[in-house]
């Protein structure tokens, strides 16, 4: 399973869900926003070579 | 012209007057001088450095070089606020606000929470009441050389480039002053880390004066032209309470107090792994400011509401359940086909167009319109800016397109929060 998960709009990603790594019960999505530190996360972990869920 | 040496010129009552020591220490009206001059037996004294220490100060007009307010860079020094939650077994921003802990290498979590200051204590008497702590699991398999172990706290850029610190001169000075205390008596290391350009490192040791006994360190940092803050929201200095680090990332001839090019192997002296080995060792912070100027100033408390406002530019809490049960109100909501979503505004805007963290788990939301309610489980962000998030709710809703509804808690866990953390 995929750390990440992508979310779309309208046929666009708009935003990415974080699927691992979190405190219980919570829930984290995060926009695709440079100085964003999930998104810097995120990019981090795409360049390892990783690729992240398809959106719905 | 000759010398005039002279131990003392008494008025012509014999009372009074002007003396001198053999060290050069001059009193007026005080027979046994203490410091370079001093007046009337410690009512004002200047040192050799040129310290005035005063007992009061009268006066029409004053021109302090040290501004009067707003000296501590840092947000939450006093560690009062904690939107996220009081104590948590994970790691990262969990608890107190803008302080987190970081690492790797454990065998069992460590928790972070927002300890308290026992009353009689020096923190205490001073206005401190909470402390960012940190309990230390059982580290079974004891310390490795790529063991990390740290508390931390990032300045934003912007707030460096424009604090008056002249920080490409050796002549121009920052202080960091803070109370820690830890249950273990062994020397800790803090680094300062600049993260524009090319990153640099300053570190510094600290050692308790005893196990469990709260201890002040005041340390002064010049600058150095090989800093660089933009005048911008990213990161500019993150400031690290090194618990323990392995021997990957330090070396026994490390060299203190000066700042140098980060080498990730050289970060700290070796460290004695006392602390990281003692299962349930305690390590509490307090009191943290960073000011402007070679010399420390009293902490500059801030109200509790002035320093709320300050952190909801990292970490903005829109929703808190707060333990109640029964459902509350969060938002309005508007359905779409099989989805409701609602705007929430942030105030005041935040550093950058923030994560949603929001609770997760069977039924904890609910949405109420045209007579129906739906429960569903957690929403997620679609689009945002500084100030608003569009958030949905896509799984368990049923409602009509074009319908108005409330969004409401269902569980008394429940919070909706924005992340634009450094």
């Amino acid at each position: 399973m995929a750390k990440y998960k992508l979310l779309a709009h309208d046929g666009k990603t708009v935003a990415i869900l974080q699927k691992e790594g979190l405190p219980p019960n919570t829930s984290r999505s995060f926009p695709l926003d440079e100085g964003n530190t999930d998104y810097q996360d995120y990019l981090a972990w795409v360049a390892e070579g990783n690729t992240a869920e398809a959106a719905d | 012209m000759s010398d005039i040496r002279f131990e003392g010129w008494l008025h012509r009552s014999g009372t009074g007057g002007v003396y001198q020591d053999s060290a050069g220490n001059v009193g007026i009206a005080s027979t046994q001088p203490q410091t370079r001059l001093d007046i009337g037996n410690g009512g004002f004294q200047v040192g050799p450095t040129g310290i005035a220490t005063v007992t009061t100060v009268n006066t029409t007009n004053l021109v302090n070089a040290t501004q009067l307010s707003h000296r501590n860079i840092i947000i939450n020094g006093a560690m009062e606020v904690a939107q996220r939650g009081t104590s948590s077994t994970s790691s990262g921003y969990q608890t107190v606000d803008r302080f987190r802990h970081s690492g790797t290498g454990w065998d069992a979590a460590l928790t972070q929470a927002q300890g308290s200051v026992s009353s009689g204590t020096t923190p205490y008497t001073e206005g401190f009441r909470k402390t960012f702590k940190l309990t230390n699991g059982n580290q079974s398999s004891g310390a490795g050389a790529g063991d990390q172990l740290s508390m931390s706290y990032i300045i934003e850029d912007q707030d460096l480039a424009t604090s008056g610190w002249n920080y490409l001169s050796e002549t121009s000075y920052v202080t960091l002053s803070f109370w820690f205390k830890s249950s273990v008596n062994q020397t800790f290391y803090v680094v300062l880390e600049s993260k524009d350009g090319t990153s640099r490192q300053y570190s510094f040791a600290i050692t308790p004066t005893g196990a469990d006994t709260w201890t002040k360190v005041t340390h002064t940092i010049k600058g150095n032209s090989g800093l660089q803050f933009s005048n911008d929201n990213g990161e500019g200095i993150e400031i690290y309470f090194l618990l323990f680090y392995g021997t990957n990332q330090t070396t026994s001839g490390h060299t203190l107090n000066t700042w140098k090019t980060t080498s990730a192997s050289d970060q700290a002296p070796d460290m004695t792994s006392t602390w990281f080995t003692t299962n349930s060792a305690t390590f509490e912070l307090t009191g943290m400011q960073l000011e402007v100027g070679s010399e420390v100033t009293p902490f500059e408390h801030r109200q509790f509401g002035d320093e709320m406002a300050r952190c909801k530019r990292y970490y903005n809490k829109v929703f808190d359940a707060e333990g109640q049960s029964g459902e509350k109100p969060a938002s309005l909501a508007v359905y779409e086909t099989n989805s409701a979503l609602t705007t929430i505004f942030n105030f005041p805007k935040m550093r950058v167009v923030p994560s949603l963290d929001i609770t997760n788990g069977t039924n904890k939301f609910m949405v109420r319109s045209n007579s129906v309610s739906d429960h569903f489980d957690t929403m997620s962000l679609r689009y945002g800016t500084t100030q608003t998030a569009e958030i949905v709710a896509s799984s368990g809703v049923s409602g009509t397109a074009g319908y108005g509804g409330y969004l409401r808690s269902a569980d008394t866990d429940v919070y909706i929060a924005f992340s634009a953390e450094l």
